[in-house]
């Protein structure tokens, strides 16, 4: 009997192990495919940018819609990230005598990460999901296939200026919401732990490096490409009824909250990792 | 509605479309959308594609407008001047009407060099596309936004989008769909002022047996991605074979 029982055992045990397997390996071949495709429509943008076929009045009516929109959203998120982060080591830290170090915390977490990551975020709610959607709709009204028509590329059109739009407006943002953030954290400091604001400025100038700020940027125009590129090519690539326009907008917005991540990680270990 | 004479065939000019062999497969495995395909067509000469839904009509069109890549066989137009009217349209929602209709001469597209006009204030270009507006009855409406016109009327601005480059192919899928019957014989009228004038190889996609007899001048039948039927509108109307006597039957009971 037990022998019995043992080979039941394995027998479901192998097909669970193997059905497991191959969905790894199929969510591993969907991650590099859609990577490949990623790829290859960033180089075609790039391709149009470098050989100027995007009109500038184009992507400045762009940039002023991904720059201004999310503005409030990404300024409180970002304002009570510092907040956050100061209320929990201000007090602390103060009692334990390292009260000039509080500064120091928030600007390297604010800069280093939470802003851009946090700007992004509003990006890609209130820019992605309707780059997304508005793609979709042109598409599945035969709005897109009108300009192939007329030998318009909607590549050079469409797409380019709304990525350059997100490239921009994301580091411009990630500058304009880190200095909230550290505004944020330096009032709670004050309040919570009754530190002096100059302490907490001379903590943050003194921690803080250019080099910093410029891997914030780098990261930040990275995640704005991306969730830029993300969003239009989801909706470019809507198929159906109305429903592929609701479709598109979700779709931007969950793939390039996971692009936003791998990014995020890859250019964090090249930057700050030890390998 | 009145018959109009369609365009003897004797008028048309030189072979302007020419389809060999097109296979159209949007899966590699899948059914074929069409099948081996060949097909021509001459200058002034209006083909009319008519079958049920999902026989590869559509298909037919966007492969000639170069939508579509051919799975097999190929597509040869004589020149690339070519304009199309979309089933619902396709005006851009961002632009005025002047702007729409003006779009092939603000953005001449790739490999065409610079734009003829610079700007839509220019007076040139706005009294150009008033002359176009007017061939469609939409005088004064070259400020409004297309959410502010009917469905006809939106039909009749691509009408006019299309006619603006002067195009020497023009493809219409569907043009009278959806349109009350005045509607449809107006933009039938349009399209028969066109041919006159511009005398441009155009194929229609249609359902409307009106259109097919009151315009066209030739007119194939398309059922399960193959030509079941190819001759003049008088020959469709005589044919008792099928599908093409249950088509027409169907298409008089409408």
């Amino acid at each position: 009997m037990s022998a019995i029982a043992t080979h039941s055992s394995e027998a479901t045990w192998f097909p669970k192990t193997r059905l497991f397997l191959l969905g790894i390996v199929q969510g591993l071949y969907i991650a590099i495919a859609e990577l490949g495709r990623l790829a290859s429509f960033s180089y075609q943008l790039v391709t149009l940018i470098v050989l100027c076929k995007v009109k500038f009045s184009r992507w400045m009516s762009q940039l002023s819609f991904a720059a201004l929109s999310p503005l409030l959203l990404a300024s409180v998120l970002c304002c009570f990230s510092g907040m956050v982060i100061a209320l929990q080591v201000a007090s602390e830290m103060a009692k334990q005598g390292g009260g000039t170090f509080v500064g120091a915390l928030v600007a390297l977490a604010l800069v280093r990460e939470l802003a851009p990551i946090m700007t992004s975020f509003a990006v890609i709610a209130l820019v992605g999901s309707a780059y997304g959607a508005e793609l979709a709709n042109l598409t599945i009204r035969q709005q897109v296939d009108a300009l192939r028509v007329m030998h318009v590329n909607p590549m050079a059109y469409l797409v380019a200026p709304r990525v350059i739009a997100t490239t921009m407006a994301v580091p411009m943002l990630t500058v304009l919401t880190s200095v909230i953030g550290l505004i944020g954290g330096a009032w709670v400091s004050e309040v919570v732990a009754s530190l002096p604001g100059a302490i907490y400025w001379d903590s943050v100038n003194t921690q803080l490096d250019m080099r910093d700020v410029e891997v914030c940027l780098l990261k930040s125009a990275v995640f704005g490409w991306l969730l830029g590129a993300i969003a239009c090519r989801t909706g470019l690539n809507a198929r159906g009824g109305s429903e592929a326009v609701g479709q598109a907008s979700t779709q931007s917005v969950v793939w390039s909250f996971l692009a936003m991540a791998v990014a995020d990680y890859i250019l964090t270990n090249i930057f700050y990792g030890e390998f | 509605m009145p018959p109009v004479t369609p365009p003897s065939n004797t008028t048309l000019g030189s072979v302007l479309i020419q389809v060999d062999h097109l296979t159209q497969r949007y899966n590699s495995d899948g059914a074929a959308v069409l099948d081996d395909i060949s097909l021509s067509v001459r200058q002034g000469e209006l083909l009319a594609v008519i079958g049920p839904s999902g026989c590869g009509k559509s298909t037919l069109l966007r492969s000639i407008a170069g939508l579509e890549s051919p799975t097999q066989g190929q597509i040869h137009l004589d020149n690339d001047n070519l304009a199309m009217v979309f089933q619902y349209s396709a005006l851009f929602d961002w632009l005025t009407v002047l702007e729409n209709v003006a779009f092939s001469l603000l953005e001449p597209g790739e490999g065409r060099g610079k734009p003829a006009f610079k700007s839509a204030d220019d007076p040139r270009l706005r009294s150009l596309v008033q002359e176009k507006l007017a061939v469609v009855g939409l005088e004064g409406a070259e400020d409004k936004m297309p959410n502010e016109l009917s469905g006809g009327m939106q039909k009749r601005v691509s009408f006019a989008r299309a006619i603006m480059s002067h195009p020497s192919i023009i493809l219409y899928d569907e043009p009278t769909s959806g349109l009350d019957p005045i509607s449809t014989a107006t933009l039938e009228d349009y399209m028969q002022l066109l041919q006159q004038q511009l005398q441009p190889a155009a194929i229609v996609v249609t359902h409307q047996l009106s259109t097919v007899t009151r315009i066209a001048n030739r007119v194939i039948m398309l059922d399960k991605g193959k030509i079941c039927f190819d001759g003049t509108p008088q020959e469709l109307l005589k044919c008792h074979q099928e599908p093409m006597a249950s088509f027409v039957q169907a298409a008089k009971a409408v």
